[in-house]
């Protein structure tokens, strides 16, 4: 017998080492795959919810020229969702490199069919309407949230330096009224700040 | 050799992977099939003295025992293995790099700098009249990505496919790393001929 062979065989015997039993090795590999695809759900999430922010964003795009519209568009971009679906973009592809079939796929391929994947399921779920729902729901419980949201709107009214708020920032405000009243019927007191007045203001400016 | 052993001397490394879990013994002949080849390899891509070798073979055996139930029947037993000893090995050579000068290869250098040049002009030039011992020196020194792939194509002879599977890169990918191999090894035993010659 070897000497490799007879070592491998003893130090086999003497530790007890047994192979390790292949429902490890297939509860592994199918937990990769559902860790991939949470990744590519929560990254078609940050999708709808990029869309949700852009169709509120669009308002002001009505009447903008050339110049204005790119800067706009680029205002109205959240990026703390755009920085989740990187993020789980990146969480796909390391999950799926770690599935049987995925170890051997190219990692540009890989990092594409999850983006591809997330987009199209976040264009589902937006136009069900679902990333409304996740829109009102952020907006009434994350005050942080909340917050950037209306920055990303004043900043767009405000670049455009309209005196009289045109329609579009109208209709922006208007829907920032809705969701203080939504916030208000919850039972939340600090939705907007606590202030009346910013109700009374706003419908001043809508008449 | 058992004659227990020997009764299953017929069956492929396959087959015997799939009776290991009932028939550990059959465990004897995967080793000694792959022993000398695999020690080959891993002198090949890491040029370990013949202690380290032996340590390295063993832990190598040993790990390909305890995965046994994750080999893949869509891959042959062949790319599984060398593929753990690969990864052992060069986590090995990255904790412990260093280039033994006194470690040479066991093989035809001059064959393979035939094979290495045979489909490229620019290589061709540079590795022509190159002296072995340079070419040696030269890959041991290049990338070990690099010296991998060229020691699987040229000197274990795996085709594409198998490349593949042990290196786990896309198989659409392989020539593009052994063209990229080549030049590193051209580019490489180009400079030592330069400071050879001052």
């Amino acid at each position: 017998m070897s000497k490799i062979k007879s070592q491998v065989l003893k130090d086999i015997r003497d530790n007890g080492i047994k192979p390790t039993s292949k429902f490890y090795f297939v509860t592994r590999n199918y937990f990769f795959r559902l860790l991939f695809i949470v990744s590519v759900v929560v990254g078609a999430i940050s999708f709808a919810a990029i869309l949700q922010e852009m169709i509120i964003g669009s308002q002001f795009y009505k009447g903008t020229n050339l110049f204005e519209a790119p800067t706009l568009f680029v205002q109205s971009i959240p990026f703390f969702w755009l920085l989740l679906l990187a993020i789980f973009t990146g969480s796909a592809w390391f999950n799926y490199k770690r599935t049987d079939e995925g170890e051997r796929r190219d990692n540009g391929m890989i990092v594409l069919a999850s983006i591809l994947f997330s987009l199209l399921f976040g264009l589902l779920i937006f136009r069900i309407g679902l990333s409304e729902d996740l829109d009102i729901m952020m907006k009434t419980h994350l005050p942080a949230y909340r917050l950037t949201a209306e920055q990303r709107l004043e900043r767009s009214a405000n670049y455009l330096e309209r005196k009289d708020l045109n329609e579009q920032a109208k209709k922006a405000l208007l829907q920032r009224e809705r969701l203080r009243t939504l916030c208000l019927n919850y039972g939340h007191q600090n939705c907007f700040g606590n202030n009346s007045n910013s109700s009374a203001e706003v419908k001043e400016n809508l008449e | 050799m058992s004659s227990y052993i020997e009764e299953h001397i017929h069956l492929s490394d396959e087959e015997i992977m799939e009776r290991l879990a009932d028939m550990p013994d059959l465990y004897a002949l995967i080793i000694d099939r792959y022993t000398d080849k695999l020690s080959r390899y891993i002198t090949r891509i890491s040029c370990m003295r013949a202690d380290e070798l032996e340590d390295i073979l063993q832990e190598v055996f040993v790990k390909a025992y305890e995965k046994s139930a994750s080999f893949n029947t869509s891959l042959s037993f062949n790319s599984w293995i060398y593929r753990v000893c690969h990864n052992i090995t060069i986590n090995y050579w990255k904790k412990n790099k260093r280039y033994d000068e006194g470690i040479s290869f066991d093989v035809d250098t001059k064959g393979f700098i035939e094979q290495v040049t045979a489909d490229n002009s620019t290589v061709e030039t540079i590795m022509r009249d190159a002296d072995a011992r340079l070419v040696q020196d030269a890959l041991m020194t290049i990338r070990t990505k690099y010296r991998s792939i060229l020691v699987l194509r040229f000197f274990e002879e795996q085709d594409y496919q198998e490349i593949s599977d042990v290196l786990k890169i896309p198989p659409g990918t392989v020539a593009t790393h052994i063209h990229r191999a080549k030049k590193a090894l051209a580019k490489e035993v180009r400079l030592l001929e330069q400071k050879h010659n001052t």
